[in-house]
């Protein structure tokens, strides 16, 4: 689905990735872990061409990306901001509706087609009754969702976010992984970019480690998310127990 | 209930076509000669369509036609321009406190006015100083802030605050050197007025004004995307660089030739947006007409406030900031919790 050959990339002198090679299966949840710094936006950003890559150095669904517009490319990915603060009042619909841009056909373009896909989308998600609401007087969790519904508005293959649950509280960063989880189980593929190691254990497929611009491993959660890849991932040692049926991941010393 | 909204929205924009139309009637009528409904429309069938049905007298037609519409159409113009640039800039710069001037344009076409006022024999005309000086200042702020195929909002911001402060030191330098006529001139000429304005002013402003707010309104959906940031445009297939570069171009392009024409009215480009946004949303598609609209009804009401509150005329810059401030505030305060 995503396939990353020899993609190296650099910010003037300094070096952000360094001959990065991937490939991300199609349907699954991959999470997208490594420090602050570590070239993991970089990385998104490279993939969603905000940033000039080369020829042939990351395909998306086969295509180079090099060689199609940011329009073309707006139908294979949709791309989820950490910030969406919003300057104006917006409605839930209007923002949702934006979704479909990259479908548009003539110069206002939106049909009654691109209103019946918001409003399914928005049923799937069962925030349907907050259409009419004012964004800004939403939650976090809300907002949250929203955002979700707008990328799954653009009906691509495959949707990107970039630390979708840093603001949220503990049961509304469980919901949005559940919903996720929800989303790649229909046959999206989906790149998560996070901070959180428990999150990626228990709702993952796919986990991709990034340290220093390279790629410390990448593959099945359960295989290769193991003590020594976190430590290091972050020079620290942490230790995995299994409570119940499921792992969790916690910190040697708490000191 | 999809479009249960829209026709809401649709309504707004109809009623304001409305008003304006009634608002322009009611202004050509009234003044420090009241112009009886009959004769006013015979006079403006007469000269539309030749077709008369009362016996006016010349000094009425005179009044009407010649002093009373030009000035009454280019308040029209400046409102619509006025207000869809301050609608386009805050939408673009994300930040509902931008008003037109934001990229040095006031300044630039004040620099502009002030040189063909003090210096005459350079003469190409003041309104053309004022609108090459106003385009300068644009083209210097854009290329300014451009570095390495971006244009960053804060850069834009601060290059149009640079570029702002450096003309108004130049105007200051010429109101130093300027005598007591040359002075007065250029203040009443910051003050802004409609009371230059002939037919010619009105066709060609007309003109430019008309087209780009059909261009802005075909492109208004893609000025929705713009709102929500450089990234999330990227993400929906929306170049933020070029349109970026399309509207701010636009934007300016018409508030230039409006400044160069009419001088600097201020308030109108920051309070009209705030006013249409709380009747609409912030749908582009709907706010760029209403507030276009709204800002023609404010500009003309205040125009024929400037010509009847005193003995001698008053510029209207001073009428549209004493209304519009507090009106503004009292809006903001009453209302705000809804809206932002």
């Amino acid at each position: 689905m995503i396939e990353i050959k020899n993609l190296s990339f650099s910010y003037g002198e300094k070096k952000v990735l360094d001959n990065i090679s991937l490939s991300m299966e199609k349907g699954k949840l991959h999470g997208l872990l490594g420090r602050n710094g570590s070239g993991k936006s970089t990385l998104f950003k490279c993939c969603l061409k905000f940033l000039k890559v080369g020829d042939n150095n990351i395909l998306v669904s086969d295509i180079d990306i090099q060689n199609i517009s940011i329009k073309d490319l707006s139908k294979l990915i949709a791309y989820l901001p950490q910030d969406h603060e919003q300057s104006f009042l917006w409605k839930v619909k209007e923002i949702v509706l934006m979704g479909r841009t990259p479908h548009m056909k003539g110069v206002f373009g939106l049909d009654k087609d691109d209103y019946n896909i918001i409003y399914s989308k928005l049923e799937l998600l069962d925030i349907l009754d907050l259409a009419e609401v004012s964004f800004n007087e939403l939650s976090g969790g809300q907002k949250q969702l929203v955002m979700i519904a707008r990328a799954l508005a653009q009906e691509t293959p495959i949707i990107f976010l970039d630390e979708p649950t840093s603001a949220l509280d503990f049961s509304n960063q469980l919901m949005i992984w559940r919903m996720l989880k929800r989303i790649s189980d229909t046959g999206i593929t989906i790149v998560v970019c996070t901070h959180d190691p428990n999150h990626i254990l228990w709702y993952c497929d796919n986990v991709i480690a990034i340290d220093n611009g390279t790629i410390l491993a990448a593959g099945d959660t359960a295989t290769i998310l193991n003590e020594k890849l976190l430590y290091d991932i972050y020079k620290n040692k942490y230790r995995i127990e299994t409570i119940g049926d499921q792992k969790i991941i916690y910190p040697e010393s708490f000191l | 209930m999809i479009f249960k909204n829209n026709i809401r929205k649709k309504f707004f924009i109809y009623f304001l076509l409305i008003l304006l139309f009634i608002t322009v009637s009611v202004s050509l009528m009234i003044g420090s000669y009241m112009v009886s409904f009959t004769d006013t429309l015979s006079i403006v069938l007469n000269k539309l369509f030749s077709f008369t049905f009362s016996n006016y007298s010349d000094t009425y037609e005179v009044i009407v036609w010649d002093i009373r519409a030009p000035r009454i159409l280019m308040a029209v113009f400046t409102g619509i321009a006025l207000s869809i640039a301050g609608v386009i800039y805050q939408s673009i710069f994300r930040n509902p406190i931008v008003e037109p001037y934001i990229l040095g344009v006031s300044s630039g076409a004040a620099f502009g006015a002030s040189l063909g006022i003090v210096y005459p024999f350079f003469s190409v005309g003041v309104k053309l100083f004022a609108f090459v000086f106003a385009m300068l200042s644009l083209i210097i702020s854009y290329s300014l802030a451009y570095r390495r195929d971006r244009t960053p909002i804060v850069s834009l911001i601060l290059s149009g605050i640079i570029i702002g402060s450096i003309f108004t030191a130049l105007v200051s330098i010429l109101k130093y050197l300027s005598d007591d006529t040359e002075l007065r001139e250029i203040v009443f000429w910051m003050m802004g007025g409609m009371y230059y304005s002939s037919w010619n002013d009105v066709f060609i402003n007309g003109i430019a004004v008309v087209a780009i707010f059909l261009l802005m309104w075909l492109l208004s959906w893609k000025l929705n995307i713009l709102s929500m940031g450089d990234d999330t445009a990227r993400s929906l297939g929306v170049s933020p660089e070029l349109y970026k570069a399309i509207f701010i171009t636009s934007a300016t392009f018409i508030t230039a030739m409006i400044v160069s024409t009419v001088g600097i009215i201020a308030w109108v480009g920051l309070m009209i947006p705030h006013m249409a946004r709380m009747l609409v949303g912030a749908d582009n598609r709907y706010l760029l007409p209403t507030a276009g609209l709204l800002g023609a009804v404010y500009i003309v009401i205040c125009d024929t406030l400037a010509r009847m509150v005193m003995e001698s005329e008053i510029p209207i810059g001073i009428i549209t900031s004493i209304i519009g401030a507090p009106f503004l505030l009292w809006l903001l305060r009453s209302k705000s919790e809804k809206v932002y």
